[in-house]
């Protein structure tokens, strides 16, 4: 581990070789908007597009993708069905490509990436193995430590060190976001410590660090966004250490105040607020709580799985049994790999 | 039919566009996709929960606070029309109708308004549909008449809705903006809910015919109506799907009133449609089934096999195999056939026959091909037409779970028709004198007996099978009404075990299942048939377990009848294992307007009421011998519990009586309820609310008694109901005053019922009736607390007994009689001191009245039994000798001696009562000589008669029968002399004690066990009162003992 901390902390400048091919580059901005050139330079923060002439620095965090001009078909297929979240087909797609026929090391590297990314991923659902792929992901930033991809990657390597029930871990691997120079990125990095701190239950030290997430400086949309996660992290910590009603008011007005269809972060609001409410011992609104999640803002599996893991309970204290099996078999079965699944 | 209001909905999408209450896009509770994702995954109970809390929550959308009802109402709805329960369901559109009403009444003008009238309206039309149902199993006409008025009343409210929503319609400007699109909305609106109306009031009017008689005038009216108003919206929408439809079921009415043509010539029009869009292919495809049976009952084969030909030709791929198309073939094929054989008969040449035939084959070989509801049948036909391999009864192996369940509930159906051939045939066959059906009859039995083994094993397997089959994808609802089939067969072939595992499993695993409740009703009566078959003494397993799916039922269904079985189950095994608090919180559990209630209390005021005599019973066993009581119980406070239950029984079951008065039932149950609490009311003196009980016209058990009501069939029912009334009427005249007259003749008629109750070979029976009803009246004589109230009773009781003795020649009664003065005397007679002038009173009238009986005894067969006789002379004896009468007690009982001196229960009475006649301050002292040695001689012999203690002792010696009589004389012989000597003086007295000493010192050197535990102590006590006297040291019978070790 801390050799992948020193990796990450001599983050390489080197310059990426020239295109081989006549094709362009491309990169699109957060707006969709692409940009041609040859990519000449990578690290982990921005992306150097040599653009008629002039170079161009691209912060990595605002990049909505990036397509090499002469990568194989597959690999911009993968680099779709990754964004779709159809990992499966990812896979698939991935085991198409031929490696050795790849000239230029940028492509390569790619393919390496998505390869760990997508079996990481796939060990996330509960489909391979995560001690594998978590090993995957760390050998390639350990022989990439300069790739775009690094905040990603070692967001990924917490998030299977979290399944892998290993929440301290997890939290060095997410606190080596804390190194990106986005202020938002800074904050996730904080807000998945939490997270993990939480999952210790450390929850006086979780509150602390959810606080000062949100009492951060700083009112960018993204910002924003990982202070309302706080938020949501610290209703949680309350509930814990016997304040369930401050943190039902504290989720309330969150839901009272935003945007619903930020999936994620609904999702996230009403499993805080179910765990709240579990603790105020008001189990027939926490299943209605874990419900919105399960039924409305199931699309990030580790949100649905933590809802699914609630309900199953839930609905067996409430002697509904049948709905108690069916929530976790559906919890098995969608999201084997998760540590919710393996909580009993 | 049902399909057809779905259909109108869909049609229109008015009423059910339901409010969006602003959510996407701004910070507020999503809370319209919440609920209606709830409602989509069937969480409609949490959807009924969750507008329960959105009522004060602040995060509720103002919009959804206004309709809150309105969507509680139709949650309640879509729930219903899931629930496959009938009780549920109905409940649920009580309270949908309950939610609509509300929300109308707070918001009339709310554009949902409209919509909710509708809602009401199809409520009614649900309802009726429900009470069709019921109909089909019991009370037709009542049911269908109900159905009716339901009927009518939606009716009556959609056509309400209709005329107010043309009124407004028409009040609209006819030109509207085109800027203005709110009120292009509105209109829009208006007018698709107008549409919807219309078609929900032809509708209910066609439905309303199965109401009533087939073909009678109001079912030709109610048809014609109906027609009309789809004719009207025809010829208004006619270019709209909507009037389509209307065509399509205006055709159909006008063939049920057997309009064929009119109705072909409206199917084929619409035959003739385009077929686009997709919703015109929906309106052929139905038309097509509905036309079949106009062109059949009009001999039009060949158009109705040439559309079908036409419309299959022209399904697409993804409808070839879908369920319409399989029906439809299956129609052609059938149609084809009947051709076929018209033809045939015609022209059995005709050569249109053979592709006829040929055209049959094909379709049904396309549908037995593919797995379909349908499939089976298509086989069979097909083996009938010769166009495939014959159909062996035999099923096949079923490959799916589908496959598996239906073979089961095929062959559950098959064994239900066996079961009820067995029991219709033996009556017929009982019947019939012809031999021929006769043994038709008999085949056809033994064919079912056969059935009934063969098709419960095979269902059974089916079901297993399926079981095995399900998956994943498996219905988990499919899944629990097989395994409700399952415990149902196992619990018809007596594996009980099996059922109630099966049946609590599905019960508390999917409570929500529409199966559960029957499954949990299985598991009770299978758990319950357990306790009853166990032979083990620990029934613990079997208790715990019916008391557990029994609570869960009551917790689970607490509104619906199976609580109330369970509760009435559950109350008995409290009340057995002594858990009255518990009983007693589930029978309040029970609704008070649950019809079960008043069942309930009676089960439960009885269970107390038997609990409290059982108790009673123990307290009197205990007190009659006190090495009786069990370790850790105080007698005294057992009596306060036992008072303190007498209370509760008589409370619970006054409660229960009022309730069953008021429903009207009278069973066993509700008989015996009322005859328990007369008896309480008569044991705490409340015999002027027993009486009333008694008599009730309707439930008085007197009443019921007289009316030889099935009721009180009860072996020993009506002889309790006279006793009862007997002494009600008997413990009244204490207060009767001017009604006394009346109350005797009362009881007289009791006593007459009473006679009749037992027949003329229960004489002896009726004596024994008396004897303990003097026995009853006795206890409750001591029970009365008041001494005014226990005379005014004895005063009430007396006139009685005089008017009965005075007015009857018959042995029982005037046994009774004196047994009862008896037991009035003894009930004042305190055993201390002097006598009452009430005691001597009561003792005289039993005395006089057993001479009564003696003067008659000698008429032969005037006595029941001749033993009697003597067991009266006895009775006279001891009432002379408790009233120091002691000459006339010794004159009877030597007139008893004289005819068979051998009597010991005579000889002992005897010698008691010189020994008490002795112990009399006014007597000779010598009279203990006599009470020792014996008195009167026999003129004859010279020997004495009465044989006195020693020679009773000598007598009764080493006789291990007379053990008890041997050790009264001894104990008797020490205390003569005892008392002799206290009232002598000098060395007779010294010598009388000795003597005294000498009869305790004897018995105990032969007899060292004194007469166990209950003689030792008397002889004990004697001896010390004896060694008092002598002045020696009272060590009592440890004298002898230490004597003895001493050598």
């Amino acid at each position: 581990m801390k050799k992948l901390l020193m990796l990450l902390a001599a983050v390489s400048l080197a310059a990426v070789a020239s295109p081989a091919s006549a094709q362009f580059d491309q990169i699109f901005d957060e707006r969709g908007r692409p940009h041609q050139g040859a990519v000449t330079k990578m690290t982990p923060t921005t992306i150097t597009l040599q653009e008629g002439g002039r170079e161009v620095n691209y912060d990595v965090n605002t990049i909505k993708s990036l397509k090499f001009g002469d990568e194989p078909g597959e690999l911009t297929s993968v680099r779709d069905f990754v964004r779709q979240g159809n990992m499966n087909s990812a896979r698939d797609e991935l085991r198409k490509i031929d490696v050795a026929s790849i000239a230029r090391d940028v492509v390569k590297q790619d393919v390496a990436y998505f390869s760990a990314f997508v079996d990481g991923q796939l060990a996330l659902q509960g489909d391979g193995d995560k001690a594998g792929a978590k090993d995957k992901m760390f050998a390639f930033i350990r022989a990439n430590p300069g790739t775009y991809h690094l905040f990603e990657g070692a967001e990924l390597l917490g998030d299977l060190a979290m399944a892998l029930n290993a929440p301290d871990e997890a939290a060095r691997f997410y606190s080596a976001l804390t190194r990106a120079e986005s202020a938002d990125i800074k904050l996730k990095a904080d807000v998945l410590v939490a997270r993990a701190l939480l999952a210790q239950q450390n929850f006086s030290g979780a509150l602390e660090k959810f606080e000062a997430v949100a009492a951060a400086p700083g009112e960018s949309p993204a910002m924003n966004r990982q202070k309302q996660f706080a938020q949501i992290g610290r209703a949680v910590c309350l509930a814990e250490t016997g304040q369930p009603d401050a943190g039902i008011a504290a989720i309330d007005d969150l839901i009272s105040k935003t945007d619903p269809r930020d999936s994620e972060l609904f999702g996230r609001a009403y499993n805080a607020k179910g765990r709240c409410l579990v603790k105020a011992n008001k189990k027939e609104d926490a299943l209605l709580s874990f419900l919105h999640t399960d039924l409305m803002f199931n699309n990030v599996p580790e949100v649905h799985a933590e809802s699914l893991y609630f309900l199953s309970q839930l609905w067996a204290d409430v002697q509904q049994a049948e709905r108690s099996v069916r929530a976790r078999s559906m919890l098995t079965d969608r999201y084997g790999g998760t540590a919710w699944a393996k909580r009993q | 039919m049902r399909r057809f209001f779905v259909a109108a909905a869909m049609l229109t999408m008015s009423f059910g566009s339901m409010v969006a209450f602003p959510a996407s896009g701004r910070a507020v509770e999503p809370a319209r996709e919440f609920l209606d994702a709830l409602r989509n995954a069937g969480y409609h109970d949490m959807a009924s929960l969750y507008l329960d809390r959105m009522a004060n929550s602040p995060l509720a959308p103002v919009e959804l606070k206004e309709v809150l009802d309105f969507e509680r109402g139709m949650t309640l709805v879509q729930a219903s029309r899931s629930q496959r329960d009938m009780a549920i369901r109905e409940k649920q559109l009580d309270e949908a109708q309950s939610a609509f009403d509300s929300f109308l009444s707070k918001r009339a003008n709310h554009k949902l308004a409209d919509a909710a009238k509708s809602e009401l309206g199809n409520l009614l039309v649900e309802r009726a549909r429900v009470r069709i149902e019921q109909s089909k199993k019991s009370n037709k006409a009542q049911r269908l008449g109900e159905a009716k008025a339901l009927y009518d009343e939606a009716f009556a409210i959609y056509t309400k809705l209709k005329d107010d929503l043309r009124a407004r319609l028409e009040k609209l400007p006819r030109v509207i903006n085109d800027d203005n699109t709110a009120q292009k909305e509105l209109i829009e609106q208006l007018r698709r809910d107008y549409l919807q109306v219309q078609l929900l009031e032809a509708a209910v009017r066609e439905e309303t015919s199965d109401t009533v008689a087939e073909g009678s005038d109001e079912y030709k009216k109610l048809l014609a109506d109906s027609e009309k108003l789809y004719a009207e919206i025809y010829e208004k929408y006619r270019t709209m799907i909507a009037g389509l439809y209307a065509r399509m079921y205006q055709g159909r009415v006008t063939q049920k009133l057997g309009k064929s043509k009119d109705a072909i010539s409206f199917y084929v029009e619409l035959l003739e449609q385009p077929d686009n869009p997709d919703a015109f292919r929906d309106v052929k495809t139905k038309t097509l089934k509905l036309a079949v049976e106009a062109w059949r009952s009009e001999g039009q084969f060949a158009e109705a096999i040439r559309q079908f030909t036409d419309w299959i030709g022209k399904a697409r791929p993804n409808e070839a195999r879908n369920p319409d198309y399989m029906e439809l073939r299956m129609m052609l094929a059938q149609l084809s056939i009947d051709y076929s054989n018209q033809l045939k008969k015609a022209n059995p040449k005709d050569e249109q026959i053979a592709p006829m035939l040929k055209e049959a084959k094909t379709q049904l070989q396309f549908v037995a091909k593919y797995p379909n509801d349908l499939q089976q049948d298509a086989r069979k036909l097909l083996a009938e037409v010769g166009g495939g391999p014959a159909v062996s009864d035999e099923r096949p192996e079923p490959t799916t779970f589908e496959e598996a369940k239906v073979a089961g509930r095929e062959t559950l159906g098959e064994l239900q028709t066996a079961e009820q051939v067995l029991k219709v045939l033996p009556a017929r066959l009982a019947k019939e004198s012809d031999a021929k059906i006769k043994a038709e009859l008999q085949k056809q039995l033994d064919e079912a007996k056969t059935k009934v083994v063969t098709a419960r094993s095979d269902a059974l397997r089916y079901f297993r099978k399926a079981l095995q089959l399900a998956n994943e994808e498996t219905d988990a609802e499919d899944l629990n009404v097989v395994r409700y089939f399952l415990a149902y067969l196992y619990h018809t072939q007596q594996d009980y075990y099996d059922s109630a595992v099966l049946g609590e499993f599905v019960a508390r695993r999917s409570p929500l299942s529409s199966a559960a409740r029957q499954c949990a009703k299985i598991a009770m009566v299978s758990y319950l048939k357990l306790y009853s078959m166990s032979t083990d003494e620990d029934k613990t397993f079997e208790s715990e377990r019916i008391v557990g799916i029994c609570d869960y039922i009551t917790k689970q269904w607490s509104d619906q009848p199976e609580a109330v079985d369970a509760l009435n189950t559950l109350i008995p095994f409290m009340i057995k294992n002594g858990e009255l608090e518990q009983a007693l919180a589930y029978l309040k559990d029970i609704p008070e307007t649950a019809p079960q209630r008043g069942l309930a209390e009676l089960k439960t005021g009885q269970a107390l009421w038997s609990s409290y005599i059982k108790g009673m019973a123990d307290v009197r066993g205990w007190k009659a011998d006190a090495t009786t009581i069990p370790a850790g119980v105080n007698v005294a406070d057992r009596e306060k519990e036992l008072d303190d239950l007498k209370q509760r029984a008589a409370k619970t079951l006054a409660d229960g009586v009022g309730r069953m008065q008021q429903v009207g039932t009278i069973d066993e149950t509700v008989a015996t309820a009322v005859l328990s609490l007369a008896q309480i009311y008569v044991d705490t003196e409340q015999a002027d609310k027993a009486i009333p009980l008694l008599e009730d016209p309707k439930f008085g058990v007197l009443t019921l008694v007289k009316a030889k009501h099935p009721a009180t069939d009860k072996a020993g029912f009506s002889s309790e109901a006279y006793k009862t009334g007997l002494r009600a009427y008997i413990a009244s005249l204490a207060t009767a005053g001017e009604n006394g007259d009346q109350l005797i003749q009362k009881a007289s008629e009791m006593m007459d019922g009473l006679k009749e109750s037992v027949g003329d070979s229960g004489q002896a029976q009726l004596v024994a009736i008396y004897l303990s009803l003097a026995r009853d009246l006795e206890e409750q004589m001591k029970l009365i607390s008041s001494p005014a109230a226990k005379t005014a009773m004895s005063k009430g009781f007396e006139t009685f007994l005089k008017r009965v003795r005075g007015q009857s020649n018959e042995f029982n009664i005037l046994n009774w009689v004196a047994e009862t003065f008896r037991g009035m005397a003894e009930a004042f007679d305190t055993g201390k001191g002097e006598l009452s002038a009430e005691t001597i009173q009561y003792y005289a009238e039993a005395s006089s009245t057993y001479d009564t009986i003696l003067q008659k005894a000698g008429t032969p067969g005037w006595l029941p039994q001749p033993q009697y006789k003597l067991q009266i002379q006895l009775q006279v004896a001891a009432i002379n000798r408790r009233i120091g009468k002691y000459q006339e007690a010794v004159n009877s009982l030597e007139a008893i001696l004289k005819d068979n001196k051998m009597v010991l229960g005579v000889q002992l009475e005897a010698a008691k009562t010189y020994q008490e006649w002795a112990g009399d301050s006014r007597a000779n002292p010598k009279m203990y000589e006599l009470a020792l040695g014996g008195a009167r001689e026999d003129e004859k012999s010279g020997e004495k008669l009465i044989w006195g203690w020693i020679k009773l002792s000598k007598m009764t010696a080493n006789k291990e029968q007379f053990a008890d009589a041997f050790h009264e004389s001894r104990l008797n012989i020490a205390r003569s002399y005892l008392e002799y000597a206290q009232r002598s003086q000098g060395a007779d007295q010294q010598e009388r004690l000795d003597r005294a000493k000498r009869a305790i010192e004897f018995t105990a050197k032969l007899y060292p066990e004194m007469g166990g535990e209950k003689w030792k102590p008397q002889y004990d006590q004697t001896l010390r009162q004896i060694q008092s006297k002598l002045g020696e040291k009272q060590v009592g019978l440890a004298e002898f003992i230490a004597a003895d070790a001493g050598g």
